[in-house]
């Protein structure tokens, strides 16, 4: 039986970035699930357990740190590999979430879609 | 009465000077003070009168033996004068003496008890300058963590934008866009179209905001029109409406049954004060309602608009105008703030003559902004 494919879940809240993101992803053949706020986020990352996530910090409802305390108490998520894709370029905010166990931190202004796209690739392993 | 005042001021100069008297008990028992008095003559010890009645009998015996001799020329009168001159001198002198080493004990305690009060007052002074000090740093380190903020957070709602409209566009380049339908192309474009929209905004939000750093900002008289206010009102309304609704919280506006009365203002900067207090209720409140009002109070048109948020802590509700300013319970909310809002409607509504803002707020319960403006020839409080 073939393994389902890698699933990546983007919690973004600003809709033209999600729609940027997800057309992306969708053209470079990546599976996406794309939430709208950290609390969507939340539960579809625990509905889905996704491969990867990206995770935007400054959102409404929930911002991208409180998602993460959650996600890493969480027994079904604490495991997944995060990336928090974001603008913010606090010190403070990569220190703290490096300690929650961060595998990246990727300024959006500064990474085009393609080389997002790779590095997702990269990290799920897809050629 | 005239004796009784002379004594008065003598005592004060006195004991202002302090000297001490050697005959007075007080002194032989070593048990001094400038400010105390002499418990036979009551004056301070300088002057004490013990010493004077003590001279001045001694004087009087050695008159009388000496008148005595004179009519009875006797030799032990003599001999008795003698002694009786030889106690005199020898205690005027040892008086004399005495005096100037509890003189000379006095002046150095004197010395002493000026060194320590101008001691006192240095460090006094030294602790008043440190606190000065102290305080004009913790005003500079708050200061200089408001202006980090800031950057961070401008940094951000510019980068915003420019992520947006720069991915876009690296991706028509590669051309992957272009081979999309034209329907997904177009809002594309769209897209880039509002962020940059966004961008410009952010950065005249910015550039207002400095250009407005001064206390002589005024509106230019040529933009100074007479308008109906419920007109800039409603345009906020229908323009925030689909925020709230997107939000899923409610936006109400009340108008007055009647017109209310015109006011001079600038229509574009009113619209923009009240716009950015309609944006800071919607993004401060996370259910409930924010209402929009209108109403007139004699001569004076009053905007409120409240919301059902966060609040604003006591605390923090001083600075709220001040530039980059945000409180203690937004700065984890990364919302849009750029801490320039506020700072941009106090500074609008008051370059209204007779314009005025307020606000009350309670922690959790919401926040009531007013803005006060006269009507066309009414009070300008």
């Amino acid at each position: 039986m073939a393994k389902a494919a890698k699933k990546t879940l983007l919690i973004e809240d600003d809709p033209d970035q999600s729609y940027l993101y997800s057309t992306k992803f969708q053209l470079e053949g990546l599976d996406i699930i794309s939430a709208k706020s950290g609390s969507e986020g939340l539960s579809k990352a625990i509905a889905e357990k996704p491969d990867l996530i990206l995770l935007d910090v400054v959102m409404n409802d929930m911002d991208g740190m409180e998602v993460l305390g959650k996600l890493r108490k969480n027994r079904d998520t604490k495991n997944i590999p995060v990336v928090l894709l974001t603008n913010l370029a606090k010190k403070e905010l990569r220190e703290r979430s490096k300690k929650l166990g961060v595998i990246g931190f990727w300024p959006k202004a500064e990474i085009l879609p393609q080389e997002i796209a790779d590095r997702v690739k990269n990290i799920l392993g897809i050629k | 009465m005239a004796k009784d005042e002379k004594l008065e001021k003598q005592k004060t100069e006195i004991g202002e000077q302090g000297y001490l008297n050697k005959n007075c008990w007080l002194v032989k028992n070593l048990n001094y003070s400038p400010y105390r008095r002499c418990q036979h003559c009551n004056f301070r010890f300088r002057n004490c009168l013990f010493l004077h009645y003590q001279v001045i009998s001694l004087i009087l015996i050695i008159f009388f033996l000496t008148l005595f001799f004179l009519v009875e020329g006797k030799i032990s009168t003599i001999i008795v004068i003698t002694i009786f001159t030889l106690v005199t001198v020898y205690g005027y002198f040892f008086n004399r003496s005495t005096e100037k080493i509890v003189k000379a004990n006095f002046s150095e305690r004197k010395a002493k008890e000026a060194l320590e009060d101008l001691t006192e007052k240095l460090e006094e002074k030294v602790d008043e300058q440190t606190k000065d000090i102290k305080e004009k740093n913790v005003h500079l380190e708050k200061l200089l963590e408001m202006r980090s903020e800031f950057l961070d957070i401008a940094s951000h709602q510019l980068k915003t934008p420019v992520s947006v409209i720069l991915g876009t566009i690296s991706m028509f380049q590669e051309g992957s866009i272009q081979k999309l339908p034209k329907e997904q192309q177009d809002k594309f474009i769209n897209n880039i179209f509002r962020k940059a929209k966004k961008l410009s905004t952010i950065i005249s939000d910015i550039l207002r905001a400095s250009e407005m750093d001064t206390d002589g900002f005024q509106l230019s008289p040529a933009n100074i029109k007479s308008i109906q206010p419920e007109d800039i009102v409603k345009s906020v309304y229908d323009e925030m409406k689909p925020e709230a609704v997107d939000k899923g919280i409610g936006l109400e506006l009340t108008l007055p049954d009647k017109p209310a009365g015109k006011i001079l203002a600038d229509p574009d900067f009113l619209e923009q004060a009240i716009y950015n207090l309609a944006d800071n209720a919607i993004k401060y409140t996370s259910k409930g309602v924010v209402k929009i009002a209108l109403s007139q109070e004699g001569g004076r048109i009053l905007i409120k608009i409240a919301d059902s948020g966060i609040g604003i802590p006591k605390a923090d509700q001083k600075k709220m105008f001040s530039k980059f300013a945000r409180a203690e319970n937004a700065v984890d909310m990364y919302t849009d703030g750029s801490g320039l809002g506020l700072f941009i409607v106090k500074k609008i509504v008051e370059a209204h003559s007779g314009g005025q803002i307020s606000f009350t707020s309670e922690e959790k319960k919401g926040t009531v902004f007013t803005i006060s403006l006269p009507t066309e020839g009414g009070e300008k409080r």
